[in-house]
């Protein structure tokens, strides 16, 4: 039984080790696009003088950077779990880090849901001069808040799963 | 077993059934918007203006709509999967094969999901206009989804893991 665990922790640790590079290149590539094309490239358009004006710049940085907030969310998420798939090819299986997982993520798609249904399209209303509240009512936002409200609350049962697993797995060594 | 591990399966099934209604009601609630906004408010829309409605347009109307919620109806699946585990976990079914298999399959609907806003939509929209290239639409967020749905799914793996790590206690005692 022991060789069938440490087979599939090295199943788990082999798919993390595929993983992670890709983690971390969409990270990468993802906020050098919302840095780049959302906030640098209007601002250097700005100095150019060539799109915008000052303030005009400004206020385009502000509407890119609400409409990457749903992103942003999802971003954050992508950070940790690359730092998770990290842990997980080293091997760490039964460690904090797989608790948090879910539910991290499960955090990440409810606020990436929220930010797109009604917290992007009230304040850009506000960025264009018009005040009230507004909702971007999609079923894909819609489903991401379900989705995620789900994982988190999946998260938590994760965790006592992992816990009970990893007590047994010390008492079984024992007896072995 | 130790004590440690049976106080925490009572806790386990406790929060289950804590959240199982919550997780079945979120789920219905959400099917229902998703279809309204796809069947039910064209159907009303063209009710309402029956005299002068144009039947041959309903058709294709609605098949588009369904096409550009696919992405929510994949993530549906993942929600139906997700309420599966809260009844299963609720009845004490914890350590099974199915909740792994389940946890793995919400993942997966978070990749298609990616896949489906990145490069199906976009396609197949390109085909119902009689054209027979292919079409990409790189949203940052759907590919971010899909690599996340990745790691969801490996936390599946480690479930069915703990499957095996129980059903192994349980021969031992």
């Amino acid at each position: 039984m022991d060789k069938k665990w440490e087979d599939a922790v090295i199943r788990a640790a082999a798919e993390a080790s595929r993983l992670q590079p890709l983690a971390t290149g969409l990270f990468v590539i993802a906020l050098l696009s919302v840095l780049g094309s959302g906030i640098a490239e209007p601002l250097i358009e700005a100095a150019r003088g060539e799109r915008y004006g000052e303030g005009e710049a400004f206020s385009e940085v502000a509407r890119n950077v609400l409409n990457a907030a749903p992103a942003i969310a999802l971003i954050w998420a992508l950070w940790d779990a690359r730092a998770y798939l990290g842990r997980l090819s080293r091997g760490e299986v039964w460690g904090p880090a797989t608790m948090q997982m879910l539910g991290n993520v499960g955090n990440a798609l409810l606020w990436a849901g929220i930010l797109a249904l009604a917290v992007v399209p009230t304040l850009e209303n506000w960025v264009n001069g018009s005040f009230g509240f507004d909702l971007r009512i999609e079923p894909t936002n819609i489903a991401l808040v379900g989705l995620g409200l789900l994982l988190s609350l999946i998260g938590r049962v994760v965790r006592n799963v992992v816990e009970v697993a990893a007590s047994l797995k010390q008492e079984n060594d024992q007896i072995v | 077993m130790t004590l440690v591990a049976g106080a925490k399966i009572v806790d386990i099934r406790k929060r289950g059934s804590e959240n199982q209604t919550l997780s079945a009601v979120a789920f219905w609630v959400i099917a229902a918007g998703v279809v309204g906004d796809l069947v039910v408010f064209p159907v009303v829309r063209l009710v309402q203006s029956a005299r002068t409605a144009d039947w041959s347009t309903f058709f294709p109307d609605v098949l588009m709509r369904v096409l550009e919620s696919m992405p929510a109806l994949i993530l549906m699946s993942g929600l139906w999967c997700a309420q599966r585990v809260f009844g299963r976990v609720a009845e004490g079914d914890v350590f099974t094969e199915a909740n792994a298999k389940d946890i793995e399959r919400i993942g997966s609907a978070m990749g298609w999901c990616g896949a489906a806003v990145v490069f199906i939509v976009p396609t197949a929209k390109v085909w119902i206009d009689h054209s027979s290239t292919f079409d990409i639409d790189l949203q940052g967020w759907a590919i971010v989804l899909a690599l996340l749905g990745g790691a969801v799914a490996l936390i599946g793996r480690i479930w069915a893991l703990a499957v095996e790590i129980k059903t192994d206690a349980d021969q031992i005692i």
